[in-house]
């Protein structure tokens, strides 16, 4: 079954509103809290074999979706297939082909090797003891941490740690591995290396689903790249539409006068418009900056000019996608 | 099946002996704890024998016995919450989860531990009571032990179950445990035989399945009782688990839904 599968990951308008937690005092008044949407119909189609990212900021529903496509959360609404398995029908079939790093290094036992872990976590992936042992040495060799596998987990730094945790989603040989911001707090270096891994691992095959806030980690490794804010999917492609996807186009600098507040709102409800700063610079004088969809510069003008404004001057530029992004993480949710 | 059987075991010693003043301590308490029982016996001794008749009449065999076993309800009440509990705070129980092991094993699978050692403590008490406080135990009835034991475990597990539920989706304050071990320890008859108390005492000891698994070890250890002997004690603890583990199960099976619903399995 797995094998006929075209695509290793699909979703068919995914919902996940979480529930909000009520204190005691909110149960017995009755109060009601409106649920938090983190996930807001998302459509993902994932080939296998894909190097497939998802970049978003803090809070934008990255861990929500990981944690519904690898069965550990289940989905408000929608359909969701990973290798070909349901993931509310056949959560078990989903388990046999899926491995999972995540940034959280709680999910070992500190006081055991890193060796006994693996070969623990092995045995419950369905491998015999002996079976185990074996592939525990070979994961430990994957990642390169033979040499201090027999010590207690709670000895090791970060880096390794964040290397035990992908030496333990590989146990079962996954055809798709989920990574959950796997270098968030590496240092550069050991950041590089798990790069480096994954790059060895796409080119086996396997589908690697890979989540982050980076924007520079997710153009260099990834082939297709979603962007997800405020759980809707923003746009999914390539690394070269990555760009059209984080901005709709320019941004268009005035300097004007005789504006006044309505004349502000009027230009905000364009459709063309995506925000309007504004800035006063004295003597009537004012510095808008509106971010505009690509080619309506000469609509947002002779809507300025409508609106009686005197131009002063106007510059445009296009905004890279550092600084759009930028400003989409910094938008905390 | 015995690999993963054999690989939790091999994990919780591992854990365990990491820990190795806790050992030692926990063998010195046991120690102290029965010298208390053994001077409280030399002091009311005689004036208790009348109501320990069916017992063999001896306080300090009773009690011994009393405590040696009251660990099961401990260990079946408290185990399978601690793993959930302590899984969730430690961030393995989603560990566990991701993979293809079904989360029945795991949380089953995870308590085998508890309930070996507390098998040794309960041998321990007995061993130390026999070698040192003179109590007679060359009459007991092996198989019958065994059958109280397995039945013990599995009603007091049930309750256990139950709890876990609770654990799952409140994290604190589970009044299965609560309710149970506070009113098992008074009324069980774990110090003291029920008949001492008031009628209306006595008829909720007959509620609680401790009292009919003391009834029933005592009269296993001490009197060498057959099984078919004992078939007043043994029924209801049947029944007992025969209602209440179903019920457990269903409820532990909602609670892991509605923990991966609002995505609390590793929230703490
Ligand atoms: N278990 C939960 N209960 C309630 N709200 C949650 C839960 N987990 C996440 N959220 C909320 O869902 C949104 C998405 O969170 P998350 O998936 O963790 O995003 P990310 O991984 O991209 O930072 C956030 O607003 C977060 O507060
Ligand atoms: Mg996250």
């Amino acid at each position: 079954m797995v094998n006929t599968v075209e695509y290793s990951i699909e979703t068919k308008g995914l919902v996940k509103s979480y529930p909000q937690p009520r204190n005691f005092f909110e149960f017995f008044r009755g109060t009601e809290k409106k649920p938090v949407t983190a996930l807001d119909h998302v459509d993902l189609k994932i080939k296998k074999g894909e190097f497939f990212g998802v970049l978003g900021p803090n809070g934008a529903g990255k861990t929500t979706l990981t944690k519904i496509l690898c069965t550990l959360v289940l989905p408000s609404e929608g359909e969701v297939r990973v290798n070909g398995y349901d993931v509310v029908k056949n959560g078990g079939g989903v388990r046999t082909s899926i491995g999972l790093v995540s940034s959280d290094e709680r999910s070992f036992y500190w006081k055991i090797s890193g060796r006994e872990n693996l070969v623990f976590f092995a045995v419950l992936n369905n491998h015999s003891w002996s079976r185990a042992k074996e592939r525990a040495a070979e994961v430990l060799e994957i990642v390169g941490l033979e040499s201090a596998a027999d010590r207690r987990f709670e000895t090791y730094s970060s880096g390794m740690k964040q290397k035990m945790a992908f030496a333990k989603g590989l146990l079962n040989d996954p055809q798709t591995l989920f990574l959950d911001e796997p270098t968030r707090s590496l240092d550069p270096n050991a950041a590089k290396e798990i790069r480096h891994f994954l790059s060895s691992l796409s080119k086996q095959g396997k589908t690697i689903f890979l989540t982050t806030h980076n924007l520079a980690e997710a153009e260099q490794l990834c082939k297709r790249v979603a962007v997800l804010h405020r759980g809707r999917v923003q746009g999914v492609g390539s690394k070269r539409d990555l760009g059209r996807m984080l901005t709709r186009g320019e941004r268009l600098m005035l300097v004007v006068s005789g504006l006044e507040k309505p004349g502000i709102s009027r230009l905000e409800t364009l459709s063309v418009v995506d925000s309007v700063g504004v800035e006063g610079l004295g003597g009537g004088r004012v510095r808008l900056t509106l971010e505009l969809a690509e080619g309506s510069v000469s609509t947002v003008l002779s809507e300025a000019l409508k609106l009686g404004l005197q131009i002063h001057s106007t510059r445009t530029e296009e905004a890279s996608l550092e600084q759009i992004f930028e400003k989409l993480t910094t938008e905390e949710v | 099946m015995f690999n993963k059987i054999y690989a939790f075991i091999k994990r919780d010693v591992t854990i365990a002996t990491s820990y190795k003043l806790s050992f030692f301590l926990r063998f010195f308490g046991m120690f102290f704890s029965i010298l208390v029982f053994y001077f409280i016996d030399k002091l009311f001794g005689s004036t208790a024998t009348p109501y320990l008749m069916d017992y063999g009449g001896d306080y300090f065999s009773f009690v011994l016995i009393g405590i040696a076993f009251t660990s099961f309800l401990w260990a079946g009440l408290k185990s399978f919450s601690k793993v959930i509990r302590r899984g969730q705070m430690m961030g393995t129980l989603e560990a566990m989860l991701i993979t293809p092991t079904r989360i029945s094993t795991i949380i089953l699978f995870s308590s085998i531990w508890s309930f070996i050692a507390t098998s040794v403590t309960a041998l321990l008490y007995l061993a130390i009571g026999g070698l040192f406080f003179g109590v007679d135990l060359g009459s007991a009835n092996i198989l019958s032990t065994a059958i109280v034991l397995v039945l013990t475990i599995i009603a007091f597990s049930s309750f256990g179950i139950l709890s876990a539920s609770f654990i799952m989706i409140y994290k604190e304050g589970d009044p299965i445990n609560w309710l149970f071990s506070s009113s098992s320890t008074l009324l069980g008859g774990v110090f003291f035989p029920i008949e001492v108390m008031p009628d209306w005492l006595q008829s909720i000891s007959k509620i609680l399945p401790i009292t009919y698994s003391l009834d029933a070890m005592r009269l296993a250890i001490l009197k060498g009782y057959a099984p078919a002997a004992l078939t007043h004690d043994i029924l209801p603890l049947i029944g007992f688990s025969a209602i209440v583990m179903p019920l457990a199960i269903v409820s532990f099976y909602l609670a892991v839904n509605k923990a991966k619903m609002n995505g609390s399995l590793t929230h703490y």
